[in-house]
């Protein structure tokens, strides 16, 4: 496909979302004008902003047509054909994101512009979806997530009780301020808990200890706690 | 990925189920790739389509575009806006009398824009954090990209500077009144 196939897509979920749910037009619509007023240099950013594309295309697609669904019963089968983490993203964060300001948005675009944005995590993240999944557990990754809402990945275990996850290496001199800034950010998106990891890549089994962490509190870490770890 | 006119109006699970299928495809593609999994999907990343965006002749599919028209701003805001525009406030009077440079891009703008894409502008806006910042923008937005510094050191006249500072200003505060008037009257 063409890129410039993807901005009549745009265009088009645009028309179709103003009868079904104006606050996706109007959130599609403002991401028209952003990617209008962009113009990074590098390759990267000009694949951050695609991939950003693809996925909010995506993830309206998947909306209008979960809103299409003539009865509330069909409603009810869609979401039981989802994994726990994607009803958590689909019928709950992608609704919460559409019907309210992202203050985090203009930022955005500001880092791309800047080049600051670097998607170094992607090893990592990778390595622990791989794992999680494994072990039964599901996953969730989603810019909208990761750069509104500091949520790098959701994360759904036994209980099926979805857990917002942040990552860091220990080597972080910022962590605290960090973590701050992350417990500040779930509770604005009211975010009822989630859990702030910093791992250190140079320890034996880190990726494992750190994939038992995450599952463990996934299913038993309560309502309004938002865990540092260690 | 569908470019036609798809129906949303559906009585079985199977248009969702088409669409949850393919977002959790490109959620594979994306974490087995990473950010290369964009070249799965587009052929051209590399080229120049950043750059024509914003040209509509250049779409696939013109046919579905949207004008700057239908930018989904309610109608009941654009009177507003556009009623203070037309008032005997100092700053509108000089937004549409004035024959200064950086006025003239005001007008410019109204033109080439139309009130309601700038309007959807100003509302990004708001949620820039820093005060400075939102102004800053909001000006730019105003005077065509155009920074005031740029339009005043050769004409020397900050008059027009501030009163480009002020339109800004008053329609980020109507833009915000309108906006928290919203909220009341929806109970939040």
């Amino acid at each position: 496909m063409h890129s410039l196939e993807i901005k009549a897509k745009l265009k088009s979920l645009i028309k179709e979302a103003s009868s079904i749910e104006p606050c996706l037009a109007k959130r599609l619509d403002e991401i028209n004008r952003w990617v209008k007023d962009i113009k990074p240099g590098s390759l990267t950013a000009k694949k951050f902003v695609m991939a950003f594309l693809l996925e909010v295309i995506r993830d309206a697609d998947v909306w209008l047509n979960l809103q299409a669904l003539s009865s509330p019963e069909l409603q009810n089968s869609a979401f039981e054909q989802m994994t726990p983490t994607e009803q958590y993203w689909y019928g709950y964060l992608f609704p919460q994101w559409l019907n309210s300001s992202d203050p985090k948005f203009y930022i955005w675009k500001q880092k791309l512009m800047s080049s600051e944005f670097s998607p170094a995590d992607d090893d990592i993240l990778k390595s622990i979806v791989q794992t999680i999944e494994s072990r039964g557990g599901t996953v969730w990754r989603c810019y909208i997530a990761d750069l509104s809402m500091a949520t790098d990945l959701i994360v759904s275990y036994r209980q099926r009780k979805p857990l917002c996850l942040q990552v860091t290496t220990v080597s972080n001199n910022y962590a605290q301020k960090k973590y701050e800034s992350w417990q500040d950010t779930l509770q604005m998106w009211v975010i009822d808990r989630g859990l702030f990891l910093s791992y250190n890549p140079g320890k034996p089994d880190f990726l494992e200890q750190l994939v038992t962490i995450t599952l463990h509190n996934s299913d038993f870490l309560p309502l309004g706690r938002y865990l540092q770890f260690p | 990925m569908v470019t036609k006119q798809q129906n949303y109006s559906h009585d079985d699970l199977g248009a969702f189920s088409e669409a949850l299928e393919k977002s959790r495809k490109m959620q594979q593609d994306w974490l087995t790739h990473g950010l290369d999994f964009v070249n799965l999907y587009i052929e051209d990343i590399e080229g120049d389509w950043l750059d024509r965006w914003d040209d509509d002749e250049t779409t696939v599919e013109s046919s579905v575009a949207l004008t700057a028209d239908q930018t989904f701003i309610e109608p009941s805001v654009v009177e507003f806006i556009d009623a203070f525009l037309a008032s005997d406030y100092p700053a509108a009077v000089w937004a549409r009398e004035s024959d200064h440079p950086l006025a003239q891009r005001v007008q410019q703008q109204m033109e080439t824009e139309g009130l309601a894409q700038i309007i959807a502008r100003l509302e990004d806006c708001l949620s820039i954090a820093d005060e400075s910042d939102k102004l800053h923008e909001a000006t730019m937005i105003l005077a065509g990209g155009v920074t005031v510094g740029e339009m005043t050191r050769d004409s020397g006249d900050e008059e027009d500077e501030f009163k480009l500072f002020d339109l800004a200003e008053s329609l980020l505060e109507k833009l915000a009144e309108l906006k928290e008037r919203k909220w009341k009257i929806m109970g939040n």
